[in-house]
């Protein structure tokens, strides 16, 4: 009799479910409209940091390039423009750059100088700030000696000339030294704030100083919620047309895109299984976000030395079909510079020096490089375990490629593991994996950000792949004076690598968004701060 | 009324029919054991005995499917057949287990889409890596129903015993023991399990060995308490007068009056040990591939639920039908063990 | 009573230290550096690092210093977030967590009387199969399956609710429901459960044996001794509250201290990972002292002194 019941019960839960799914809301207005000029942004992780010489995350910079300024900032395609930086020159050996500063000031009101730059970038050098960023200041005159504790800070290669001139002496020609300047971490910093606020400076709105497009308010710490408000003491306050940002941090993109489609959020990050079904929706916009995804194969271990195992490995895997299981918007990589970051000479740095041969999924190929690799090795069979994040890509990648492999070389057995992210880095750099899958995105757009990587003896070389030709070409390349050399040698390096299969490219992330249609002006680079807020407006 | 009138002889009285007089002693059904006083009672509970055959008959199947559903069979990815929704040959003409989905308000035929050859069914769909889901799940289930019975079996073996000895014992040793288990229960459970990430491979070894830890301080607690009362009852009492060793009385007379107390908490920590495993999923850190558990279908399913819900839907109904029939199956062994209940 | 309480808060102390030192050595083991660029660091900036952290000290030193700030609410400085007190993070997260707890307390638990006292008085019936059902139902689903229904049918597609943040009181309706589903079911199977018995007891026969109406018996014997037992699952259900935020509070989008924690475990944040444990911990004993305190005074069967004779 109960049973029964319980039967007849369970009809009316699945008829009053079915209602619930046929019933749906009607349209609200848009939280977004034109006259109000207030968005609803979605940040993915909450920021740890707003001090920028401490920030090492996409989160903190992202914030810190909106609320602060510095000499240039980046427009669309990276393009450098003059921020507070009126005029720049810079002598003929490319070595001294003398930048010109406008008028401006802090939001508390007090003027801003060169002297801030100083500070900013002494104090980011100073190994007692222990910044994790600081290595990107190499190149500066004396900033490696400063933070291996070996020269006295204020004997960086920067001056201030008087209040608004300010001079940089560096060490070598640095191509990209015009992208650095456009990054927050290079931006000036308020002496008198840092050392107000003390251990309390930048954990938290009310113990910053701002000097960008916008002012943070309402984050406390940890927070999940809080909003940039337009800045009135910005020097060029009449061409931010914002009101204010909302941003909130979203942890599960279902409900995301719940809170998109109820117009509470105006931009989504979407994942594998939105993006293949809001592809066509007014709104979808991928952004590639200048990484690639590629193997490290451990050459502490035998095996992993041989370059027909490598490239067997390789060509077992069909990257398109990654790809898809993935969410179909990031593309499969046949090189280390990843796609859409460096333009040059009109083509995509990626394109040139792509190498479609060991990259390309051709499991004939890996079959006979397998038993050939197996033969040299004097092995039977192979086992080795793959080791990534525990995120859902990392677990679908990991997944996709035991399958992948598994199927294609025949007496492999492949395991996984899928640890947390530092867990995966501090694996990486021990040495206690066999192959891990790692990601790098570009600190500025040029490919000496990837290929300086993978020289002998560069800490992120996690697999310890050699190669003596490889480490002098990119040694060439940062000294020479000559442009096109330097191109040459980049190219003929990274085709080595990629020949050689020291890694194996597996593809370039791009990220698939959901953005309200009537929001434009919104400036994304993908290397370097990626998104620039300044000119972004609602339309009618 | 004289009483004179009355005159009563012999002859007034008849004698009894041989051997009336024991009969009037005697129970007139035929005399049962505990046992089987407790399996008629549970024959009467019609749902726990549906109960009780569904889980039979899942344990068979996912048990039973080992030859043909390994890890081997789980590695293999068949990209093409990706995401398809449910196709049941014989039922085109019911949406949602004819091969369509719905995309964008609309009914599509997924496998036209993709190409499927006309021959290719999956009864329950297929995942992101174009594996079958149908197998997928009794995998799973597989899996969850290992975790939930190691949980059930610390819960039987240590958590019984702890509880029997804490409580018998007292003094002292009750003390110590009761320590330890506030401090066990006091670690939060992730943590364990995230140690043992650390020191094991992570996947089922640790997790097991997590909810072995941490799962049957509950049990032992229950049966401590229940024990304390017990042991004061008049029968223990009497046993303990005759000179009966602490094994045989605990063993005679303890656990049976323990049982009702030990079935409920069992079937209360195969539940959620199978949450459990279902929520170390949800944070990523579960079982790892190429094996599956239900939690991992249904955490795989929840992400996609608005596109694909068959992901969603059917790990979950395997799900609910398990722990339903488990909880009918604990009511019906509780009343049969239990008669006091009843009415 | 007194000595009693004395005696069960020195227990709860080296419950608690014990905790404290099991956990501080296990993170000790745990892989993985609090630094997110290791490599790029030279040996003086992560010889400065360490040093401000104090990790460069011997490992009983750290930990002698550990439990000494401990002592002050001090559990250090949050690798995660640069600068950041542990105590100011937790103090931060552990309102939205607390409220989340209770609502979904009080709610599962006054639904759940309810719906189990209907049953009992109506065993049998179909009322008993239904509120049976219910109870199993919520028991069966997973919270997380439940909150992702929740969310997509009543918060989007019916638009009753807000669908995820914190702040508005309408923002915490659905994950109150999410959460307390659980409780429901358990309170529910309890107090039907716990009223049958009572209702077959002799005294409540005694009650109808003088007189007294089905309703009275029920209102002033029943109730009351059915309910006392309820007192010791608030335990149990502290520590499923616990545990169910951390997936409830990331569906959500909640700022609350489960959440927090699932992310320290995933940045290998241990500072914050002990001081949560710590937090939940010292939750833990506290509430299973003031239940053992409130169940001695409500049932005057139970001694507080416990197993002693």
């Amino acid at each position: 009799m109960k049973l029964k019941k319980v039967f007849s019960l369970g009809a009316v839960a699945l008829v009053s479910a079915s209602v619930l799914a046929a019933c749906s809301s009607g349209k609200s207005n848009s939280s977004s409209s034109a006259s109000k000029q207030v968005i609803n942004w979605e940040e993915s992780a909450e920021i740890p940091t707003m001090d920028l010489s401490k920030a090492t995350d996409v989160t903190s910079f992202n914030q810190l390039g909106n609320v602060e300024e510095g000499l240039y900032r980046l427009g669309e395609h990276d393009k450098v423009e003059n921020a507070l930086a009126t005029s720049t020159k810079v002598s003929k050996d490319g070595k001294t750059w003398t930048f010109t500063l406008r008028k401006s000031k802090w939001s508390d009101g007090t003027p801003l100088t060169a002297k801030d730059f100083v500070y900013s970038w002494q104090r980011t050098v100073n190994p007692k700030t222990a910044s994790e960023y600081s290595y990107l200041f190499e190149g500066i005159h004396n900033a490696t000696e400063i933070s291996a504790g070996k020269a006295p800070v204020s004997s960086l290669g920067i001056k201030a000339e008087g209040d608004y001139k300010l001079v940089v002496t560096l060490d070598k020609r640095l191509p990209y030294f015009k992208l650095l300047m456009g990054f927050p971490l290079f931006f000036p910093q308020q002496q008198k704030a840092v050392e107000k606020y003390g251990s309390k400076y930048g954990t938290a709105s009310k113990y910053m100083v701002y000097n960008g497009p916008f002012v943070q308010k309402g984050w406390t710490g940890s927070n999940l919620s809080w909003k940039l408000v337009k800045n009135n003491n910005y020097w060029d306050k009449s061409a931010v047309k914002l009101k204010a940002i909302n941003y909130t941090v979203q942890k599960t993109p279902s409900t995301a895109y719940n809170l998109y489609q109820s117009n509470k959020l105006d931009a989504v990050v979407l994942d594998s299984q939105q993006t293949k079904n809001l592809k066509s929706h007014a709104g979808f916009t991928l952004r590639d976000t200048a990484a690639t995804f590629y193997l490290q194969f451990n050459e502490r271990n035998k095996a992993f030395k041989n370059a027909d195992l490598r490239r067997a490995i390789s060509m077992s895997i069909n990257r398109k079909a990654l790809g898809n299981a993935l969410g179909g918007s990031n593309t499969p990589a046949t090189s280390l510079t990843a796609k859409g970051v460096v333009n040059h000479d009109g083509q995509d740095w990626a394109d040139v020096v792509g190498d479609k041969e060991f990259n390309q999924y051709n499991p004939s190929e890996a079959k006979k490089y397998y038993k050939k690799a197996l033969k040299e090795l004097g092995l039977k069979s192979l086992s080795f375990s793959i080791l990534s994040d525990d995120t859902d890509s990392g677990q679908k990648t990991t997944e996709t490629l035991q399958s992948q492999l598994e199927e294609n070389l025949s007496g492999l057995k492949v395991s996984v593991a899928n640890v947390p992210f530092k867990t995966r880095l501090s694996r990486s750099t021990n040495g206690n994996f066999d192959i891990v899958v790692s990601g790098w995105s570009a600190d500025f757009a040029d490919p000496i950000s990837f290929v300086d990587l993978f020289t002998s003896k560069n800490a992120n070389n996690n697999g310890k792949w050699a190669n003596a030709k490889y480490d002098q070409l990119i040694a060439d390349s940062k000294s020479t004076g000559d442009d096109a050399k330097r191109w040459s040698d980049l190219k003929e390096a990274e085709q080595i690598l990629l020949k050689d299969q020291g890694i194996s490219p597996l593809y370039y992330k791009t990220e698939a968004w959901l953005v309200r249609p009537s929001i434009k002006g919104i400036i994304y680079n993908g290397a370097g701060l990626n998104y620039n807020f300044k000119s972004a407006y609602v339309a009618k | 009324m004289d009483e004179k009138e009355l005159n009563l002889t012999a002859a007034d009285f008849e004698p009894l029919p041989e051997g009336a007089a024991q009969d009037n002693e005697k129970i007139s059904g035929p005399s049962l054991s505990f046992g089987q006083n407790v399996w008629l009672r549970f024959k009467q509970r019609k749902a726990a005995v549906i109960s009780a055959i569904i889980i039979i008959v899942m344990v068979l199947v996912a048990f039973g499917s080992t030859p043909f559903i390994n890890k081997s069979t789980l590695v293999k990815s068949h990209p093409q057949y990706a995401n398809l929704p449910a196709k049941v040959p014989g039922l085109d003409a019911i949406n949602g287990l004819n091969g369509k989905i719905k995309q964008n308000g609309q009914w599509v035929d997924a496998y036209a889409q993709n190409n499927v050859p006309k021959g290719k069914y999956f009864v329950a769909g297929t995942d992101y890596l174009g594996r079958s889901l149908g197998q997928r799940i009794i995998y799973g289930t597989k899996i969850s129903l290992i975790v939930a019975l190691v949980a059930a079996f610390f819960d039987l073996t240590l958590g019984v015993f702890y509880g029997i000895v804490s409580g018998w014992k007292g003094g002292g040793v009750d003390n110590v023991l009761q320590r330890i288990i506030e401090i066990i229960s006091s670690v939060p459970n992730l943590i364990i399990v995230v140690l043992m990430l650390v020191v094991l491979h992570p996947g089922i070894t640790s997790i097991i060995l997590a909810i072995a830890i941490s799962s049957w301080t509950t049990m032992a607690r229950q049966v401590r308490a229940e024990t304390l009362s017990l042991k004061n009852e008049e029968y223990v009492l009497a046993a303990r007068s005759l000179g009966e060793s602490g094994w045989k009385i605990a063993w005679k007379h303890l656990v049976p009056n323990l049982s009702s107390i030990i079935i409920i908490q069992t079937m209360y920590t195969i539940p959620s040990a199978i949450f459990f495993e279902a929520f170390l999923s949800f944070i990523g850190i579960g079982i790892t591939a190429p094996e599956t558990s239900l939690g991992v279908l249904l955490n795989e399913g929840q992400k996609n639920f608005q596109f694909l819900p068959y992901q969603m839907w059917y790990p979950a109904i395997v799900l609910c039908i398990l722990m339903i029939a488990f909880n009918l199956l604990g009511d019906g062994l509780r009343d049969a063990f239990d008669p006091r209940g009843q009415k | 009573m007194t000595k009693y309480l004395l005696k069960r808060i020195f227990y709860m102390i080296l419950t608690l230290f014990l905790v404290a030192t099991i956990t501080f050595f296990l993170m000790k083991f745990m892989p993985g550096s609090p630094y997110a660029n290791e490599e790029k660091l030279t040996p003086q900036q992560i010889h400065i690092m360490n040093e401000q952290y104090g990790l460069n000290k011997p490992l009983i030193v750290q930990y002698l210093l550990y439990l000494g700030g401990m002592l002050h609410g001090d559990f250090g400085t949050s690798f995660q977030y640069s600068n950041q007190p542990v105590s100011s993070l937790i103090a931060a997260r552990l309102g939205a967590s607390v409220q989340l707890g209770l609502q979904a307390l009080i709610v599962g638990v006054i639904l759940g009387v309810i719906i189990g006292s209907i049953a009992a008085m109506k065993q049998g019936t179909w009322v008993d199969s239904t509120a049976t059902v219910i109870a199993i139902i919520g028991k069966s689903v997973p919270n997380f399956v439940l909150a992702v229904l929740l969310q997509y049918y009543i918060g989007l597609k019916l638009g009753w609710f807000s669908i995820a943040g914190w702040g508005e009181f309408s923002q915490t309706i659905l994950p109150t429901i999410a959460l307390s589903v659980g409780p429901l079911a358990e309170t529910a199977r309890f107090i039907r459960t716990s009223m049958v018995d009572t209702l077959s007891s002799d005294y409540i026969e005694l009650g109808r044996a003088k007189g007294l109406s089905r309703m009275e018996v029920i209102r002033k014997h029943a109730m009351r001794n059915s309910f006392i037992p309820l007192v010791t699952l608030i335990g149990p259900y502290a520590v499923a509250l616990m545990t169910g935020s951390m997936v409830i509070e990331n569906i959500f989008n909640i700022p609350g201290i489960g959440e927090q924690f699932v992310k320290s475990i995933l940045t290998n944040d241990y500072p914050t990972i002990m001081g949560v444990t710590m937090v939940y911990c010292i939750g833990l004993v506290v509430i299973l002292l003031i239940t053992d305190i409130i169940y001695g005074l409500i049932d005057p069967r139970i001694r507080l002194a416990g197993g002693e004779q």
